[in-house]
């Protein structure tokens, strides 16, 4: 070994940089602005998509469909497989306890007379290309601090045919914080806060001391009017349960399972998508053909240069086949089968993004919510993460800890976490034996810290703290919060 | 801040000035970060609205936009539990000269710390100093990340 030199790793060529600056210069020229984006000017409505459901997350993420998804896994039971597939090949997967799991020879079938069961899927075979981004939707507990619940479509209709589509879902915000410095006005003795930006467009309802999101995010296209459409929404729904709802000439519930959603697409192109929907049990024909027609309407929408399909695989699991063109369709659809997740060669175990496998702590502080939370991220099966949610119907919304990362474990044994979000750092201290002292740096101007009262409950002993600005123009990002005179670095 | 590459707010420039000229290389760096088209557009959007609420307040609003593009493409990063990539968001390799398909294979690889640093150094052609500054990083830090990332590259690239 040479010890007058260190190890500094590989030697990097004088060419390199200059290669990977044109290479991603190169790489950014690909991609394409939107031409004429919507300026914050003359969109002034809420900016931010706080609080739509994890359908709407799908609709941002993939442009496809508001109503795809939410977040619970099914709670089907194994014994739906055995109806699903033909006898005698048996479909059940052994005992996950067992060390060792023999699959069963699964025969493909493309109809099953029950509802998929968890581990089966709708899959291409052969694959067109490598199946990466299988996800299977995974994160009932993390969506607490999503604080939406009830994810309803409802479909606005003319003449019976589906125009347009509204998100609706009753949210864990309380009224008084939504309503914080926002114009209150009335629908048919409903109080709203009027909601118009470039992605969603609607109304948040008082319901008690709680909220209600009715919110249209579809693509501009397919908008439907606020003052007129959305404003009668409102006024049909009011306060009630949603699912005491009637349907009409005017608005009709689509019948979808929104706590259910799984998807595969192939190859790095996107050549093809599929996503399974799941309906409601009663659904019929008419209620297949509604779901379908707000499907077009979306994809048309967003996806208007792909080609799609629909294929009913049991009386109530719909798959919706997007390809790059006809041909690929044609041969997608063909080769659609029902297959084992494992056969469907999909990694779903890794696509659950913070999926969370249990909750070390939670708190509800007056402006929203947090939780310390262990589950997986991609690759990363071992995550433990501090993720938070800000009520508010603009400004800081979610925020979340680096996954993984350790964090200041202080002398009695407690845990401090802690996030920036926009204009204010928010955090906890978990496990305290005493009361912590919060405070900023003594070089900080303009920004202050509110600690929120020590709780118990179920998850034990915490504090919450928020530093937040004093001078709107502080920069957030400088704040230097010392907990008990340790400086935290919450910057992630 | 140390070698700034930040021009302040031109005399008399206004909003709709600064969103017209920013907002597609606000895109394009979202895009670098994220590896989706669709998610680009949207993060940017949301960081020009950020600074609209603040332009009377901040006095650098690029380096302001373009650490809202850095934060938001963590975050998407960490929660893109649904669709990985939008069908159509990534060019077809023909479509782009070998080294650039070895950025973006590399790119989608790296973790995002490095990749944010890798970006911010050979797309934005940020100073190491700077880099640390807002990544709030040890420069030594941004320095063995840029080292190790570039080790990557080169294999890529050869």
């Amino acid at each position: 070994m040479n010890n007058d030199r260190p190890d500094i790793g590989p030697h990097i060529r004088p060419d390199i940089e200059q290669r990977v600056a044109a290479g991603m210069h190169s790489l950014a020229a690909s991609h394409t602005p939107a031409p004429h984006p919507a300026s914050p000017v003359t969109d002034t409505g809420n900016p931010r998509r706080w609080m739509l459901a994890a359908a709407a997350s799908v609709v941002l993420i993939a442009g496809v469909g508001a109503m795809l998804v939410a977040s619970n896994r099914s709670t089907n039971t194994t014994d739906d497989v055995a109806d699903q597939l033909p006898q005698p090949a048996p479909t059940v997967v052994s005992d996950p306890s067992e060390s060792e799991t023999v699959l069963p020879d699964v025969e493909p079938r493309l109809y099953s007379e029950t509802p998929l069961a968890d581990d089966i899927v709708p899959a291409i075979v052969p694959p067109p290309a490598e199946p990466i981004n299988g996800f299977d939707l995974d994160d009932d507990t993390s969506g607490w601090t999503r604080g939406a619940e009830n994810d309803s479509v409802f479909a606005l209709m003319a003449d019976g045919t589906v125009i347009g589509a509204v998100d609706v879902f009753d949210s864990a915000a309380p009224w008084d914080a939504i309503a914080e410095g926002q114009d209150v006005t009335l629908i048919d003795g409903h109080e709203v806060i009027r909601v118009e930006g470039s992605d969603e467009r609607g109304f948040f309802v008082r319901v008690g001391d709680g909220s209600r999101a009715v919110i249209d995010t579809s693509p501009p296209a397919q908008a439907v009017p606020i003052d007129t459409d959305i404003a009668a929404l409102v006024a049909q729904i009011g306060d009630d349960p949603l699912d005491a709802f009637v349907d009409n000439e005017q608005f009709v519930r689509v019948p979808v399972d929104s706590q259910y959603g799984r998807s595969i697409g192939y190859g790095t192109q996107g050549a093809v998508q599929l996503i399974q929907v799941r309906l409601e049990a009663d659904s019929d024909d008419d209620s297949i053909d509604l779901v379908e027609q707000v499907y077009q309407l979306l994809l048309d929408g967003s996806e208007a240069d792909r080609s799609s399909s629909f294929v009913l695989v049991s009386p109530v699991d719909l798959v919706v086949i997007i390809a790059s063109d006809d041909e690929q369709l044609a041969t997608a659809t063909s080769n659609l089968q029902l297959v084992t997740l494992e056969a469907s060669g999909a990694d779903f175990s890794n696509r659950r993004g913070f999926a969370a496998d249990s909750v070390d702590a939670r708190g509800e502080p007056s402006w929203g919510r947090w939780q310390v939370a262990n589950g997986s991220s991609g690759d990363d099966t071992d995550c433990r993460y501090f993720e938070v949610r800000v009520w508010g119907i603009d400004g800081p919304a979610r925020g979340y800890s680096d996954c993984g990362e350790g964090n200041p474990v202080r002398p009695d044994g407690s845990e401090v976490y802690c996030v920036v979000l926009d204009v204010e750092v928010v955090g906890a201290v978990v496990g305290a034996t005493a009361e912590p002292a919060f405070a900023v740096g003594d070089d900080i101007t303009g920004l202050a810290v509110e600690v929120d009262d020590t709780t118990g409950g179920e998850f034990g002993k915490h504090t919450t703290f928020r530093v937040v600005q004093t001078d709107p123009g502080a920069n957030i990002r400088s704040a230097t919060v010392l907990v008990d005179g340790v400086e935290i670095d919450c910057t992630g | 801040m140390t070698g700034v590459t930040e021009i302040s707010i031109a005399e008399g420039e206004t909003f709709d000035e600064f969103f017209a000229e920013r907002f597609a290389p606000l895109s394009r760096l979202a895009y670098l970060l994220t590896g989706s088209s669709s998610t680009a557009d949207e993060l940017a959007q949301d960081a020009c609205e950020q600074v609209f609420r603040r332009w009377s307040d901040i006095t650098h609003p690029r380096t302001y936009a373009r650490m809202a593009v850095v934060n938001a493409a963590r975050s998407w990063g960490r929660h893109r539990t649904v669709v990985e990539r939008t069908p159509g968001d990534v060019p077809r390799s023909s479509e782009l000269d070998a080294d650039a398909v070895a950025v973006r294979e590399v790119l989608e690889q790296l973790p995002e710390r490095q990749r944010e640093v890798l970006v911010l150094r050979f797309y934005a052609d940020m100073k190491i100093d700077d880099i640390a500054t807002d990544l709030d990083t040890p420069v030594g830090t941004v320095k063995s990340l840029i080292h190790r990332g570039l080790a990557r590259l080169q294999e890529e690239l050869s």
